[in-house]
């Protein structure tokens, strides 16, 4: 033991353990970023520096060893100065974005990277699921937003950006004509009140979020119906109002209440809201028209634009002369137009500024000079001519533009120049502003305080929380920000809400953690468009639209919708800017805990192309922070060492030899590049689905694609697995999966994958739509059948091993599998001698892994010779791990080395034992001195018998078989332990009348002999060219359905169904409607209770006494050696158990 | 009478032609049956005056010639054998009057001790100076221990740059429990302007060897390696040799007079990469790796090559060893101050009269080594500051030339001794830019793997660059200091901890050169193109034309007789005109 102190506090702690343990067992938390339990320490990051008393510089608490006596200072302001530097520089040189720049650029920052990925993956619901979370109004801000998100898009270098917004729309419809519409979870009552004035976008989604929290929300609305104004202000053209009353009635779906007609002011009173509500919002939006100031203004004909959409809305009558002019050049100005042009008139649309200067969208404006609409730019009225009170034609002076204004457009200045045209009616639809009469009024006062206007009689509010200060009175949308777009207010309602959530459960209204946001440049023109060069140039998808000449006459909503295969290719063009480990990201913590002003040390930045030619691992060398733990776990752990610093100085990169693409090298895929990055440098891909930052749902379990049973996180989006990685936490296999586990499950998710019935016509497989059908054709067959068969393969589980015994049983049948043979060694299974579990291997002072094994298995003999033990390779196969091996066996095949290690330890036993004769052999001995405590590993599946064989007698002659002392075979079936548990037997193909093939698939031989078969049923994950059967029915994975197996060590595997797929209750269906099953045994619970209970028979590790030893040596069929030498070698092996029994 | 010439045919002097002159003297001797040695030897320090010949009768009386060319080498050889030697080009001599060398005078050469004068290929030459006596004595009648305690007394410190106790470091290799050991000779000489190893390397490498065997003899190490950069061919060429005859006479290799003692030699060629030169990255090096420090401790003496106890000097160092096992510590310690003892080579450059290679015994004033061993200002220029220990070390203003040539004085200054370079530097220097060029150099040698070091030194630069281009702020020079701090103590290897030094010893002694960049948005040395501003002097200009003329961007207008104009705008600074008129008339500031 040594005594350190740490910041003055003196601890005591284990001699050799590094600064950055100490600190951590002490509950002191050093950030790290090159720093990974599996690696020795390296140094680089410096974000660990820490000051030791007395000594110059700083250290790395990662690298520095604690010594007695050592004072070490880990939060000084020096040192957190210098971790902040250290920060602060690696972030000046991260090149990337944390958060996509849509996001960013969205007021209501909607995750759209992540709702787009999911559009292009064909999961409308779950996009709308991830929309909702921050925008509730997809339906109508999908058809009325200004998409401020698309002027950021990154996609417009390469071509055009994403019509986003339209997507949304898409999804939005998709979910709303579907037969179940996304309604989130309603937290429980929790017996608040809120109150909320007016029904529009801002108060209709603090409502929708309040209620989804819990709350009894009322909302006042003065006009008798909900939408304020996208209902009056927004013409039916854009947004039918079918659309919105759909909208609301399912943003309404958790108990929100709105009281129609409540005029605010006159029916309810601030003062008396603020007193019987527990928070109130105000959300009155900017009704009120603001004028011209022109002459002539009372004349009949002229009309105010939100005044004359609101009418027209209403249904009142207003009567239009046949040429109108609309002066102004916002949306409203557009929509008057519109709604004018399609109420019959003549319009022409008189604007100050030119075209490129007008607030309205683009898109509005070209719409509308389709539609027939004139436009009058660089011109502004002056005086409203008439007649007998009435209009007659306006003055109009030509303007010319000048130096910009405040707003960045360029200010119009009048040229002197004027003129006159004749119009009837005038729509002037200039600006909005709050009504505000009430503010001042007692009743609206709270004890004698009245809200706080701006001089544009708007509210004073703070931005972030809406709250006014006064009361309990929050208050946002247009009455806050004055006229502004739908999702604005949106997010001033989101906002309110989660405020007045805080605020209701005594929380800073603001929350204190703002996230650090990497941003690869503030603007997207600041971007170089060289990076972009390398995507291939897919324009735009154009939405249809209704043809100019139809639509101008009607209100029929003039953008038709996506067809859905072009929503997914539009959606498909995303080019996925936000970093998809944002959430887990170390550096962007660190960034945050750190508080990091990223703009001081700007400057060159390292740019790289963005490496997507590996199918499975995406390399963004942007990101890289050259902490380099991937550089040394795939050198000094995994083995094949593909990755490397390329170039000097501050270019310095890590990429593949020569900057190659990682498929041009011996990479492995095992991916632990990947677990090891700790930003999104190296990131995993799916070769099925676009991946996206949204958070998963995560589920742990056992990967089930070999024996081995690693503990595995699987990713769930929407019932689909995203991504699979290594289980946190303590486990055997602890961050190490091989290539099948990390990526070979996506199988389960490709194009051949099948999730009902197919039967075979020829040599095409047709698709049976009714499960009956199946049921009838299994049902008839049976009947004719006098001979029948099942073969079941060992990467069942537990349960439908069950099943299918039963099922044989049932029809009179046998099972075997085809997968497996019958080995002499099978009988030693749960014995004191076989098999030890990878718990267990922590103790061997020597593993020797023979023949070909899985990249686990090596990474797990890695790991524990870096921990001390010896690592032997017995192998044909040329790796990059064989390296790695003390002691590397590959001269001869492995049969031979095997044999002549046999010979050795026999001769070493000869010199023991002295009544032995002279044993005759045939190969040299090879010298291989193996501890007690050593662990043979192969995998069973793979090996010769006699190969077995000769490891087994070589173990029994140098293990005692005690902890870390013994054999480990490994299978590539998951469930082969459980296999032999079942008793169910390797069995041979021949013909019957009915066949089972229940996950098995026969190869080209094995189908030889069966090919006379009558009628043959496979249940199978995939149509296969090879498959020859005449029925094919689906099977669930280990991903699928709940289940169990035994793992190579005994451990029990379990399966959970992560995507919560019905193919198992289908298959158990499509068996009782065959009659093989009860309704009670077409359950998967019936049969997760007889696993169950089968498995809670496993039987104690039987201790194998000599005598029976004995006898099973002398009954192994396939003795090779003569008796003598047998009995010899047993003599040993007894010796050495009387030697244990003492 | 018989003649010895000697050529010196280090890289220096074949860079000036020495070759060529070689051959001339052997044509010449044969030609005119003159009874002469002709004989090659190294470089003798004097590189600003190369080729040089030596030539004499007798030792004792010999003179140096410099300057020497093909077509003046037959009348100096015909002169000097005619008894009547001509007295031009002279650079020393002991029998002409008046010709005593300064430059020599105020050395003392024990590291130099055979350049120049011995033939370096033969490995006789160097036996008949002694060689191989040290190592004869060493391994057969001294311990280890004792060689060990007679290096400590010396008081020799690493002559790499940190100024180690080379004693000191002996004794962790040797007290290191192993079976296996290594000493590793560091000969990657990085810094920019320094040779002092190649030149000992060239010129005397049985020394260098004859040391590393006894260190190896001393600490119990049987193999050694020289990592030597693959841009010194001369160097290793003469290593191979060396160790070729070395390896024959029995000094490598196994029962090494007669003892117990083997040792096998190999030479590592390095790829120049700065960093390398730091002893962690430079077994990485060795071993195969990309060359990048590791975290230390473990020190190399504790797990160094292949994780075996390693013993890592500079060539410098090690030339000095067999001397002092010859000469005896105390002998050695004569020479120098309390604390840094002996001798120290350093390569003089820049604007120095006598560029070139010298070697003075510590404490001598920089004043004395610049003024009296260098010769002081090559031009009529004053002094304004001297670079000590290339990119890692620091400007030195001439207030601080009183500062003696000593470990701990020069550190105190916030410069180092490093391995040498010294380059000295006239008014038109400006130190903002020299402070940029070595930040450069770093910059671009980091080995790329500490945060501060791979892009503090970027951020450095980047803020160096602006002040250059008149861009900077005054809270610029904070931040440079900032950072300066903390790539000082956050960077695993010697590279980053002392790649600000330039930076900081510039701040600290020229800062107002840095304020006339940021505030008044000029450069007083008129170093800086973006600050640079060339104008026509009305009352000068005479309308010659040629400044014109001579202007590769044509923006220079003007009608004959009549005065020049200079398109500022167009100007891209180039100092031709300035160059060009003979009037005086341009205006450079």
């Amino acid at each position: 033991m040594i005594t350190i102190k740490i910041n003055g506090k003196e601890v005591k702690t284990e001699k050799g353990i590094k600064i950055l343990d100490v600190a951590k067992e002490n509950g002191i938390e050093i950030p790290t970023l090159c720093h990974d339990q599996e690696l020795s320490p390296y140094g680089s990051c410096w974000v660990c520096a820490v000051k030791i008393k007395d000594r110059k510089g700083f250290v790395t608490a990662c690298g520095t060893e604690a010594l007695d006596g050592m004072e070490i200072e880990t939060d000084s302001e020096e040192v957190h100065k210098a971790r902040k530097m250290a920060l602060e520089l690696l972030l000046s040189d991260h090149y990337a974005d944390c958060e996509a720049p849509c996001k960013i650029a969205c007021p209501d920052q909607v995750d759209i990277q992540s709702y787009v990925s999911l559009i292009a993956n064909g999961r409308h619901q779950e996009a709308v699921k991830v929309i909702k979370e921050t925008l509730p109004m997809p339906l109508s801000i999908g058809r009325v937003c200004p998409a401020f998100c698309e002027e950021e898009c990154r996609r417009s270098i390469v071509d055009e950006p994403i019509a986003i917004r339209q997507l949304k729309r898409h999804a939005a419809d998709f979910d709303i004509f579907n037969k179940s519409q996304y309604v989130p979870k309603k937290a429980p009552n929790n017996g608040k009140n809120i109150a909320i004035v007016g029904a529009g976008p801002s108060g209709l989604t603090c409502g929708y979020y309040l209620s989804n929290k819990g709350y009894n929300v009322t909302v006042f609305e003065s006009a008798p119906k909900a939408g304020g104004w996208l209902r009056y202000g927004i013409p039916e053209y854009r947004l039918p109002k079918k659309i919105l009353d759909k909208e609301i009635k399912l943003m309404c779906k958790n108990g929100m209440k709105i009281k129609y007609n409540s005029q605010f002011g006159k029916d309810i009173t601030l003062s008396e809201l603020n007193e019987k509500y527990d928070a109130v919002f105000l959300a009155i939006g900017a009704q009120n028209a603001v004028p011209m100031r022109v002459k002539g203004s009372n004349l009949e004909g002229c009309f105010l634009g939100v005044d004359f959409l609101r009418n027209y809305m209403l249904g009142k009558k207003i009567k239009l002369e046949k040429k109108v002019a609309v002066i102004g050049g916002g949306n409203t100005a557009i929509d008057c137009a519109r709604t004018a042009a399609r109420m019959g008139a003549n319009v022409t649309l008189v604007y100050r500024r030119t075209r490129k200067e007008m607030p309205a969208e683009a898109y509005e404006v070209d719409a509308a000079e389709e539609e027939g609409i004139k436009f009058h730019f660089l011109t502004n009225p002056v005086e409203n001519l008439g007649k007998k009170g009435k209009l007659k034609a306006i003055k109009m002076e030509k303007m010319k533009l000048g130096e910009p204004d405040n707003s960045g457009r360029r200010r119009p200045e009048p040229t002197g120049d004027f003129f006159k045209e004749e119009y009837g009616t005038v729509i002037a639809a200039i600006s909005q502003k709050p009504e505000v009469a009430f503010v001042t009024k007692k009743a609206n006062q709270i004890k004698g305080k009245e809200l706080q206007l701006t001089k544009w009689d708007t509210v004073v509010a703070n931005e972030e929380t809406q709250f006014t200060g006064l009361g309990k009175i929050f208050a946002g949308g247009d009455f806050r920000r004055g006229p502004a777009t739908a999702i604005e207010a949106i997010a001033d309602g989101r906002k309110a809400a989660e405020a007045i959530d805080r605020f209701l459960n005594n929380q800073p209204m603001i929350d204190p953690i703002k996230l650090f946001d990497s941003k690869k440049e503030k603007k997207l023109e600041d971007i170089d468009p060289k990076e972009f060069e390398q995507y291939e140039e897919i324009p735009r998808f154009k939405i249809p639209e209704l043809d100019p000449k139809v639509r101008a006459s009607n209100f029929k909503e003039v953008e038709t919708g996506f067809e859905e295969e072009d929503a997914r290719a539009e959606a498909d063009r995303c080019l996925e800017c936000g970093c998809n480990v944002n959430e887990s990201c170390d550096l962007r913590k660190y960034a945050t805990e750190y508080k990091i002003e990223v703009d001081l040390f700007m400057g060159d930045k390292n740019k790289h192309p963005i490496d997507d030619s590996h199918p499975f691992i995406r390399r963004d060398a942007n990101k890289c922070i050259n902490c380099g733990r991937c550089v040394r776990i795939c050198a000094e752990v995994q083995g094949p060492g593909v990755l490397g610093y390329i170039y000097r100085g501050f270019t310095t990169y890590v990429a593949p030899e020569f900057g190659e693409s990682l498929s041009k090298t011996n990479c492995e895929i095992c991916g632990k590049c990947i677990d090891v990055c700790p930003v999104g440098a190296l990131l995993p891909k799916n070769s099925n689905t676009k991946l996206n930052p949204h958070l998963s749902e995560k589920i742990t379990q056992n990967c089930g694609l070999c024996g081995t049973g690693c503990n595995i996180e699987i990713s769930v989006q929407d019932n689909h697995v995203t991504i699979v990685e290594p289980a946190d936490g303590e486990t055997f296999n602890q961050r190490d999966l091989c290539f099948d586990g990390k990526f070979g499950w996506q199988i389960f998710e490709d194009e051949d994958r099948i999730t009902h019935p197919f039967e075979r016509e020829n040599d095409h497989w047709l698709p049976i739509k009714n499960i009956d059908t199946a049921a009838k054709m299994i049902q008839e067959k049976l009947q004719k059948a006098e001979s029948k068969m099942v073969y079941i393969s060992p990467t069942s589980s537990i349960e439908e091993a069950l099943l299918i015994q039963h099922i044989a049983k049932k029809i009179g049948s046998q099972i075997s599998s085809l997968s497996i043979y019958k080995s002499f060694v099978d009988k030693l299974t749960d014995t004191n001698l076989y098999t030890k579990t990878y718990d267990d291997l922590e103790h061997a002072e020597c593993i020797v892994l023979i023949g070909k094994m899985s990249k686990v298995h090596k990474t797990i003999a890695r790991r524990l010779q870096r921990n001390g033990a010896k690592l032997i390779l017995i192998t044909k196969e040329i790796s990059d791990f064989n390296n790695f091996a003390d002691e590397l066996h590959n001269d001869d095949p492995i049969i031979k080395t095997l044999e002549k290690i046999l010979q050795y330890n026999i001769e070493l036993v000869k010199e023991e034992l002295d009544d032995i004769d002279d044993i005759e052999h045939n190969v040299d001995p090879l010298k291989l001195d193996l501890p007690e405590k050593t662990v043979f590993m192969y995998n069973r599946d793979l090996i010769s018998e006699e190969s077995i064989w000769n490891i087994w007698v070589i173990s029994s002659l140098v293990c005692n078989f005690e902890e870390g002392s013994g054999i480990l075979p490994t299978s590539k079936f998951n469930n082969f332990r459980g296999f032999q548990k079942l008793g169910i037997n390797a069995g041979e193909p021949a013909n019957y009348n009915f066949v089972l093939f229940y996950g098995e698939l026969p190869c080209e031989e094995q189908k030889k002999r069966i090919k006379n078969s009558n009628f043959i049923v496979s249940v199978n994950t995939h149509i296969d060219d090879a498959d020859s059967s005449h029925l094919l029915l689906p099977k669930a994975s280990y991903l699928e359905f709940e289940s169990t197996s035994i793992a190579d060590d005994g451990r029990t595997s379990k399966f959970k169904n992560p995507k919560k797929s019905t193919i198992h209750n289908k298959l158990l269906k499509i068996f009782k409607k065959a009659g093989l099953l009860t309704a009670q045994e077409a359950k998967i619970s019936f049969w997760n209770k007889k696993a169950q209970m089968f498995l809670a028979k496993k039987e104690k590790i039987r201790n194998l006494s000599n005598q029976e030893l004995l006898d099973f040596l002398y009954t192994v069929e396939h003795m090779q050696f003569d008796a003598h030498k047998q009995a010899s070698i047993q003599k040993k092996r007894i010796t050495k158990l009387k030697k244990m029994a003492k | 009478m018989s003649l010895v010439i000697k050529v010196g045919l280090a890289s220096c002097g074949l860079a000036a032609g020495a070759g060529e002159v070689y051959e001339t003297i052997l044509k010449h001797v044969k030609k005119n049956g003159i009874d002469a040695t002709v004989k090659k030897t190294a470089c003798i320090g004097m590189c600003f005056v190369e080729p040089l010949v030596e030539i004499y009768e007798e030792e004792k009386k010999s003179i140096t010639y410099g300057d020497v060319t093909s077509e003046n080498v037959g009348n100096i050889i015909d002169a000097f054998s005619k008894g009547k030697p001509i007295e031009e080009n002279v650079i020393m001599s002991n029998i002409l009057k008046g010709s005593e060398n300064k430059t020599y005078k105020k050395q003392k050469r024990i590291v130099l001790r055979n350049c120049g004068i011995i033939d370096p290929v033969s490995i006789d030459d160097y036996l008949a100076t002694e060689g191989y006596k040290a190592l004869e004595k060493s391994v057969k009648d001294i311990s280890r221990e004792n060689i060990i305690n007679e290096i400590k007394n010396s008081g020799l410190r690493g002559r790499g740059g940190a100024g180690f106790p080379t004693g000191l470091k002996w004794e962790f290799a040797y007290n290191a429990k192993s079976e296996k050991k290594y000493i590793v000779c560091n000969a990657d000489e990085g810094d920019p302007g320094a040779f002092m190893d190649r030149s000992v390397l060239e010129g005397d490498p049985h020394s260098v060897i004859e040391g590393m065997i006894i260190g190896a003899y001393a600490i119990g190490a049987d193999e050694g390696y020289i990592y030597c950069r693959a841009e010194y061919p001369l160097a290793i060429k003469h290593l191979e040799i060396a160790i070729e005859q070395a390896t024959e006479k029995g000094y490598i290799g196994n029962k090494i007079f007669g003892t117990d003692f083997n040792f096998d030699l190999h030479i590592k060629e390095g790829a120049g990469a700065f960093v390398c030169g730091e002893e962690t990255a430079l077994m990485a090096s060795i071993e195969g790796k990309r060359g990048m420090p590791t975290i230390r401790p473990p020190f190399p003496a504790q797990s160094g090559l292949w994780g075996k106890p390693t013993n890592i000097n500079n060539v410098e160092t090690f030339a000095n060893i067999a001397w002092i096992i010859l000469n005896g510590a105390n002998e050695y310690a004569k020479y120098g101050t309390e604390k840094s003892k002996g001798t120290k080579v350093f390569a003089l450059a820049g604007k120095i009269k006598n560029s070139g290679l010298i070697e003075v015994p510590m404490g001598m004033p920089l004043k004395d080594v610049i003024y009296d061993v260098g010769g002081g200002m090559k031009t009529e220029k004053p002094f304004k500051g001297v670079q000590l220990g290339g990119p890692s070390g620091g400007c030195l203003p001439a207030e601080l030339l009183d500062t003696i040539v000593d470990y701990d004085s020069i550190n105190k200054t916030g410069a180092i001794m490093g391995s040498g370079g010294m380059v000295v530097m006239d008014t038109s220097s400006c130190m903002v830019d020299i402070a940029k060029f070595f930040l450069n150099f770093t910059q671009n040698e980091s080995c790329g793997k500490c945060t501060f070091c791979r892009i503090g030194t970027k951020r450095m630069l980047e803020i160096l660059t602006r002040i250059t281009e008149g861009k900077g702020k005054m809270e610029d020079l904070d931040t440079l200091e900032e950072l300066s701090q903390n790539i000082i103590k956050g960077s695993l290897c010697g590279l980053g901890q002392t790649a600000p030094n330039p930076v900081l010893t510039t701040l600290k002694y020229f800062r107002e050169e840095y304020i006339a960049h940021i505030k008044d948005k000029t450069c007083p040395a008129g170093v800086c193109t973006a600050l640079l501003k060339y104008e026509v002097i009305e009352d000068k200009c005479i309308g010659c034309t040629v400044c014109a003329m001579k202007c590769p961007v044509n923006c220079i207008s003007g009608e004959r007789k009549q005065v020049h104009n200079i398109d500022q705008d167009a100007c891209i600074k180039c100092g031709a005109c300035y160059d060009a008129c003979k009037f005086d008339a341009i205006k450079k500031g």
